[in-house]
């Protein structure tokens, strides 16, 4: 699920966020109020939630630049922490390893040379990617095929990598999910 | 040697992952609110299809709407309400019933806005027939109006011709994956003619480069270019077939032209950005050659551009809003009530009006 919101021209999307962002605001004007009864913070948060949400509920359009400008913090913050986390990748868990004696290279391809690898048929398992496909489980999703080339290569050094590819993956860049440029053809 | 390797590597994984807390903790409120409204959305929402669960192949146009459709579509905007008649065509009244029947692609067909709010359904006084489907260019429209031709007679036909691609598309054998009617010059003499032999099912797989550089193909249709030459010769050509086949059966066809919203206001200036020199672009060129067509055929134009502003347009997306819809209703009601008192020249106040010489019903 990434972190970015779709869909700031439709009516629901923006009610919902108008909805999720009075709640949050309920919540915190009631724990602002600590120090006074429950049942007071309770009834304060519920009555911030019910006048912010009224105005989004029935005018879906007011809330739809306040969800650009969260998206923008978002993608702020998606390019941000996917630096970050590349980076610890790179610089910790595959330079770490490394030392173990694996054969990934942590260095960039010399000019010309190409890191692709192609579809192996019948692979043996010999690299990352023609093992996890190698070691695919049919219908299942990427973690399950990642963990299963771990167990049957034995690189257990692999699940090393595993949190950061689960946040990475939810922090998807702005061109990934950026709505289509103006077009003449609602066809495509 | 294994259990160190691998107690090394948990090592490092632990490492890893503590150095990768705060993203993670900064990232829980955003995961929240997506996750929230993701969740409510989808309940607030009817399940939608998309418009390719809304048509369907078809061998002398192309594709068609598929018939008896009560539904919930989406593609680059809103979710939205589509009704089709046993035929396909949108709205519950038939052709029959009608007061007026419109002739278009996806904006006459109402694409983005719920079938009640669209300009048929507005004005309860007014029975609006659409013949439309997205994606169509004039080719197909005037192949269905001659298919449809014997239950149009004593009506009034509005044609819909929008300048965003309707003048391009119909000198392209293709949309996107689809084949489309399209015409040529004649290679046995001067003229145009329509050419459908290449239509099946099968997706077309040639020159979809075209729709790489549409801005450029978009503005050099407002300036003197030769593709420009091309388009509305071929214009001409088919507005004249449309007017023959309407006179052929005692309707009365009426163009109203629909403008871009890249061609409007401020928007403009970066469309002519897309010419060499900007200066060359002319905003109301298709306006002025249409209307110079449709004066020498006898066709009652009508320029739908002074009452539609950018605001009218779903932006990005080049659909109308609800109130595009509604001002475009105003327009047909005038028009019906011109009809309706007998007499041509159709004037809409506020609009750019061809007389009529001669021809018209």
């Amino acid at each position: 699920m990434t972190i970015i919101l779709l869909y700031h021209n439709r009516r629901a999307w923006l009610r919902s966020f108008w909805l999720t962002m009075s709640a949050a605001l309920g919540i915190l004007a009631g724990l602002l109020m600590w120090g006074f009864p429950a049942g007071t913070r309770v009834v304060v948060g519920l009555v911030v939630t019910v006048i912010v949400a009224l105005p989004g509920v029935f005018r879906p359009g007011l809330a739809r630049q306040a969800l650009r400008a969260w998206n923008a913090l978002a993608r702020l913050f998606a390019r941000a922490g996917t630096a970050w986390l590349t980076a610890v990748c790179f610089y910790v868990v595959i330079r770490a390893m490394r030392g173990t004696g694996s054969s990934l290279g942590p260095h960039p391809p010399a000019p010309g040379d190409s890191l692709w690898t192609p579809w192996p048929e019948g692979s043996a398992g010999r690299t990352l990617a023609d093992g996890i496909v190698a070691a695919r489980v049919a219908g299942s999703g990427w973690v399950r095929d990642f963990t299963a080339w771990v167990r049957s290569s034995r690189n257990s050094w692999g699940l090393a990598l595993l949190p950061m590819l689960l946040v990475l993956s939810t922090l998807e860049t702005a061109q990934d999910v950026e709505a289509p440029p103006p077009g003449i053809y609602t066809l495509y | 040697m294994s259990a160190l390797r691998t107690a090394y590597s948990v090592a490092v994984a632990v490492v890893a992952t503590l150095l990768a807390a705060p993203v993670l903790v900064l990232a829980l409120p955003f995961w929240g609110v997506a996750f929230l409204t993701r969740a409510v959305a989808r309940r607030l929402e009817p399940r939608a299809g998309s418009w390719r669960d809304l048509v369907r192949f078809d061998p002398v146009v192309g594709w068609r709407p598929r018939p008896s459709v009560n539904g919930y579509f989406a593609e680059r905007g809103d979710v939205f309400h589509v009704v089709t008649d046993a035929e396909g065509w949108p709205g519950r009244v038939g052709v029959g019933e009608s007061d007026l029947v419109v002739f278009g692609d996806s904006i006459a067909f109402g694409f983005g806005v719920d079938a009640a709010r669209s300009y048929r359904e507005v004005n309860p006084r007014l029975r609006v027939k659409s013949i439309s489907a997205p994606g169509y260019n004039l080719v197909q429209e005037l192949l269905l109006m001659q298919e449809m031709a014997p239950r149009l007679a004593g009506k009034l036909v509005v044609w819909f011709i929008y300048h965003g691609n309707d003048l391009y598309d119909n000198l392209s054998p293709f949309t996107g994956p689809y084949r489309t009617p399209f015409v040529r010059e004649r290679r046995d003499g001067p003229g145009w003619e329509i050419v459908t032999g290449h239509l099946n099912p099968a997706p077309w797989r040639y020159s979809a480069g075209r729709y790489r550089d549409w801005q450029r193909v978009l503005a050099s249709l407002y300036a003197p270019t030769f593709l420009a030459e091309r388009a509305y010769a071929a214009c001409d050509f088919l507005l004249g077939e449309a007017k023959r086949v309407c006179d052929g059966v005692g309707a009365r066809l009426v163009v109203c032209t629909l403008p871009s919203p890249l061609a409007l206001g401020p928007l403009a200036s970066r469309l002519a950005q897309h010419c060499d020199p900007p200066e060359v672009f002319d905003p109301d060129l298709p306006d002025r050659k249409i209307g110079e067509f449709c004066r020498v055929h006898g066709i009652p134009f009508v320029a739908a551009k002074p009452h539609l502003s950018p605001r009218d347009y779903q932006l990005p997306d080049d659909h109308w809003t609800e109130q595009g819809h509604r001002r475009v209703a105003e327009i047909l009601r005038r028009l019906h009530q011109e009809h309706a008192a007998g007499g041509p020249p159709v004037r809409v106040p506020g609009t750019v009006v061809a007389e009529v010489s001669g021809g018209g019903q």
